[in-house]
């Protein structure tokens, strides 16, 4: 039985998990903000209608090998989610921090989260969301003086860094399939993702304009391209900022490493209900070492997002038929 | 009651992950950085501030201390000098960086490019050039080296350009503002403007060149400057300046505007009450010819260091990016000046 949360709540939870990877950046973009903002207008459309068939796929009466890619799906980026935070987090501050004693220490307070159910977990991201707004508007006006049009770069044929950039927005994660899952019906399945893809490319996009018009040519080249306009900003006496915005999106990571487990979990209740069909989790808890010990963060996410794409084709087979 | 311990020692073991930070009292919060360059590499100059117990049982007397280093690296360099003592050195107070006569050219991209992608440090720290050097530091005392702080504090306030050091990383070209300083007398004061294309100074710009580009790049709001009219030297104050950039898609130039109005002017004499207007139209020649010196040092030499393009490109990407690849973009004729001020 689907947790009785509103559509709005759904499509919320979903948001502010989503903010996470867009903050927790340890990569550079590579891309500037003309095109980013021409990429994350294309890929809306086109991601809303590659998740169509997600209502169909994930509900209980849909294809095993669609909830079964999608858990796998979930499984592996709870992995990257634990790789990317600790890394950020190690890079940022001057703590040496292992990824095992990360994970030990993020664990206890995941499990709680999975404890508290979906309720709690949605409670929390609207503190969480509420934080990272305050956050915001701190960011904005710690930079606002430093903040100059002439820094946006003007790209005369965007068209060809578009066909480079769009790629890595159409990269699927397992949010953007969560609010048809969790959903009552697919058509507010649908609706609810379009509303989560929206805010996320408004937000995306945000991030990029801001950060150019602050650093110019130079973001895009930024390993921790949020982080270092965060370090850069300072109101009246207070110099560095940056670790309150640390501390803010490291609890966004948190959320979503909550929000990720504990539908990781709610799938393997549903998809391995008896204790000997449980036995199938010790080889796919071996695939997924063998995964992290081969993989790096960024072929991982692209596995992340194949298995997706196969949820997605999977959502196509035909649905199981009822025993009467 | 079973979750609820959970949480407990979850909630322990999050709060004990602080026990093993450094204290504060085991740090040296790093005010002021100062990099030099020769042939046998990198000195590094880190300048914090301490406390110590005076005679007053009711002051404590602050002192800047020095830690000096060298290597053949920057990241060398800043490793020697904190070595030398027991104390870590902590980069996140740290808003100045000096760079010596060596630092300045080409080795200054690569050492700001080092600092910018330190997390440690402040990307936008303010950079300056200084003709001190290393060896300066170390003779005064350590409250003459901390009255000596200030003045660079100050110093660095009143420039009118500011340098950051993201700006300066990993690029071709830049504008570095200087300080004068006298290290023994504990004197500094801001300087002229150096304009480096590459590694070679090309330019030296005075304090109207300085403060042009400073209003070009909205660093400041209203300047004070000195010319030289007919009548001799005159100082004024430029109020509410007003830069508007208007693109003729026609021509693809670009129509630059400064306006703007001058107070307070004065000569030896002291406040002009007479013939404000006719010495407003002189200044406004001048600053004109100011203005199309430095768009011809800077943009005409291929380094649109104050990002003056930006004006044409937004209008026209196309045509200006086939501009530049037959190499007719940077022409300093493509950017035509007007200063009108009005005398208050």
């Amino acid at each position: 039985m689907k947790p009785k949360i509103s559509l709005r709540q759904q499509g919320l939870v979903v948001f502010t998990a989503l903010l996470a990877p867009l903050l927790l950046q340890t990569r550079p973009t590579g891309a500037g903000a003309q095109v980013t903002v021409l990429a994350c207008a294309a890929a809306v459309p086109l991601l809303w209608v590659l998740l169509l068939p997600a209502g169909r796929g994930l509900a209980p009466d849909g294809p095993v090998l669609c909830r079964g890619a999608f858990a796998a799906a979930l499984a592996v980026s709870v992995a990257c989610q634990l790789y990317q935070a600790q890394r950020f987090y190690s890079d940022t501050t001057e703590t040496d921090l292992s990824l095992f004693w990360y994970t030990a220490v993020v664990v206890a307070a995941m499990l709680y989260g999975v404890h508290a159910g979906l309720g709690g977990i949605t409670r929390t991201a609207n503190v969480f969301l509420w934080a990272c707004g305050g956050g915001a508007v701190l960011l904005l006006l710690s930079v606002v003086g430093q903040l100059r049009v002439s820094s946006l770069q003007v790209v005369a044929s965007p068209q060809t860094q578009l066909w480079q950039a769009l790629p890595a927005r159409l990269l699927l994660v397992p949010e953007f399939l969560l609010p048809a899952w969790l959903a009552p019906t697919p058509r507010q399945g649908r609706k609810v993702t379009a509303a989560v893809l929206a805010g996320w490319a408004v937000v995306t996009a945000a991030l990029a304009v801001l950060g150019e018009a602050v650093l110019g040519a130079g973001y895009a080249d930024q390993s921790h391209p949020v982080y270092t306009v965060a370090r850069l900003g300072g109101v009246s006496v207070f110099r560095r900022l940056d670790a309150v915005h640390v501390s803010i999106w490291m609890l966004l990571a948190l959320l979503r490493l909550m929000l990720s487990t504990w539908a990781l979990l709610r799938l393997l209740q549903g998809l391995l209900p008896t204790a000997r069909s449980r036995w199938l989790l010790v080889p796919g808890g071996a695939a997924l070492a063998v995964l992290l010990g081969t993989c790096t963060a960024q072929q991982m996410e692209w596995v992340c997002g194949g298995l997706l794409a196969a949820a997605l084709a999977a959502a196509l087979l035909p649905k199981r038929r009822k025993t009467p | 009651m079973k979750y609820a311990k959970l949480l407990l020692i979850s909630l322990f073991l999050l709060l004990a992950a602080g026990c093993a930070g450094e204290p504060l009292s085991g740090r040296a919060v790093v005010n002021t950085l100062y990099l030099d360059r020769d042939e046998s590499g990198w000195q590094a100059v880190l300048v914090y501030v301490t406390s110590s117990a005076s005679a007053d049982a009711g002051q404590a007397k602050p002192e800047a201390l020095v830690l000096s280093g060298q290597g053949a690296t920057v990241a060398d360099a800043l490793q020697d000098a904190q070595s030398a003592s027991p104390l870590t050195a902590f980069y996140g107070q740290n808003e100045l960086l000096l760079l010596g006569p060596g630092a300045q050219g080409q080795a200054m991209y690569e050492a700001c490019a080092y600092l910018a992608n330190d997390s440690a440090g402040r990307p936008n720290m303010a950079v300056f050039g200084v003709q001190t050097l290393a060896e300066d530091w170390q003779p005064a005392s350590g409250e003459d080296r901390y009255a000596l702080l200030r003045q660079l504090e100050q110093a660095a306030g009143e420039s009118l350009y500011t340098q950051r050091l993201y700006r300066l990383a990993g690029a071709e070209a830049g504008l570095l503002p200087c300080l004068e300083v006298d290290c023994r007398q504990g004197t500094a004061v801001p300087g002229d403007t150096r304009l480096f294309l590459g590694g070679e100074c090309t330019a030296v710009w005075d304090r109207e060149a300085t403060a042009l580009a400073a209003l070009i790049e909205g660093q400041v709001r209203s300047v004070s400057l000195e010319a030289s009219t007919g009548r001799g030297p005159v100082r004024y104050t430029l109020e509410l300046p007003l830069l508007g950039w208007e693109a003729s898609l026609d021509t693809l130039t670009l129509n630059a505007c400064l306006s703007g109005y001058l107070k307070n002017l004065t000569d030896s004499g002291g406040l002009i009450h007479t013939g404000k207007q006719e010495l407003a139209d002189e200044i406004a020649a001048q600053l004109e010819e100011t203005a199309r010196r430095i768009t011809r040092e800077t943009f005409g030499q291929g380094q649109d260091l104050l990002r003056m393009g930006f004006w044409l490109r937004s209008r026209d990407a196309a045509a200006c990016a086939e501009l530049e690849r037959t190499g007719q973009w940077y022409d300093p004729g493509r950017i035509d000046w007007k200063v009108r001020l009005r005398a208050l």
